[in-house]
């Protein structure tokens, strides 16, 4: 088996359907509520770029799309876009695998880096496991968790997410 | 060959509860039941205390994993150690028993747990993604099941392919 010199692996179950998950995912008015209040702008196919941008319209991390299905599973690359040091590491590889199970779905998030001790994987590896437990929360609560978003980004997702026909 | 085969896990996860009723989820085997498995915690909560996690019926060739408690800080540090039931050949290779570490750090209206599982093998990682077999795989589906119970009332049951 590859393993990347620096590797950040998070698995998580959600009591959720693989396409909410993927809608959570990439959507805007999921992911203000549950990722620090940014939204990815992106067309969502291979090739395509991507950006993390800040609710003051900062944008955080970018890259490009290497494969995309879904709903079941995303790569793609990841670079930071504003502090210098992490920036100079380049590309990390992000990989979402969303797995249907029988009522859940085991979600599994792979970021790896081409170098040992990456500060990248470091930083990330705080951050992704507040993220992911707050998208737990609204995809089974229909609240994130507070504290991942600004004020009022949270809001109310709950009939969003029961009135889609999934 | 390194002197020392040495590997760690750890895992943080946020859930909205309070400290306290996260520690008794954790510390009680009723608790436990619901979102382990089925394994029934029998924690006695001192420095040098016992501690089990007995199998449910039909899954008794686990052992009972009994260690014992080293810390014990309630609602904040839980420290003990872990026994596998091992086949002889990974026997040989223990260098002491594994151990578990519990922090709770509130956060707002939340509680961080972060669990660091240590002194084990690399035999104890499994790569098989499809398995609960592995403190890696095992990990994540009890505190994601544990997660969902506190949050909304029901725990996770898992297909029986992935019952060890």
């Amino acid at each position: 088996m590859n393993t990347a010199p620096s590797t950040f692996v998070y698995v998580t179950y959600i009591r959720t359907t693989p396409e909410k998950l993927w809608e959570a995912l990439t959507q805007p008015e999921f992911t203000r509520a549950y990722f620090f209040g940014c939204t990815i702008e992106t067309e969502w196919t291979t090739g395509a770029t991507w950006k993390l941008v800040d609710p003051e319209g900062e944008i955080k991390d970018g890259g490009e799309i290497l494969e995309i299905e879904p709903p079941r599973r995303l790569v793609l690359k990841w670079r930071n876009a504003f502090k210098p040091e992490l920036m100079a590491e380049g590309d990390s590889r992000l990989t979402y695998e969303l797995e249907p199970e029988d009522g859940l779905v085991k979600f599994t998030v792979l970021h790896e880096m081409d170098k040992p001790e990456s500060k990248v994987i470091r930083a990330v590896s705080n951050g992704w496991p507040m993220i992911l437990s707050s998208l737990k929360t609204l995809l089974e609560t229909g609240a994130a968790l507070d504290g991942s978003a600004p004020c009022g980004a949270s809001g109310s997702l709950k009939s969003k997410l029961e009135n889609k026909d999934h | 060959m390194t002197a020392t085969d040495k590997t760690d896990f750890v895992y943080s996860i946020l859930i909205r509860t309070t400290p306290e009723k996260l520690w008794e989820a954790l510390t009680t085997g009723d608790f436990s039941e619901k979102y382990w498995f089925g394994f029934h915690v029998n924690f006695d909560l001192k420095p040098g205390g016992k501690m089990q996690i007995l199998p449910p019926k039909g899954m008794e060739a686990h052992g009972d994993h009994a260690g014992e408690v080293l810390e014990c800080e309630p609602g904040r540090k839980l420290v003990y150690t872990w026994q596998q039931a091992d086949p002889a050949e990974i026997a040989a290779k223990r260098n002491g028993l594994s151990r578990v570490t519990y922090e709770l750090f509130p956060m707002g209206d939340s509680v961080k747990l972060l669990l660091q599982h240590e002194n084990l093998l690399s035999e104890d990682v499994n790569n098989d993604p499809t398995t609960f077999k592995g403190i890696n795989n095992g990990w994540p589906a009890v505190l994601s099941s544990l997660k969902s119970l506190l949050e909304t009332g029901e725990a996770m049951t898992f297909k029986s392919t992935c019952q060890a």
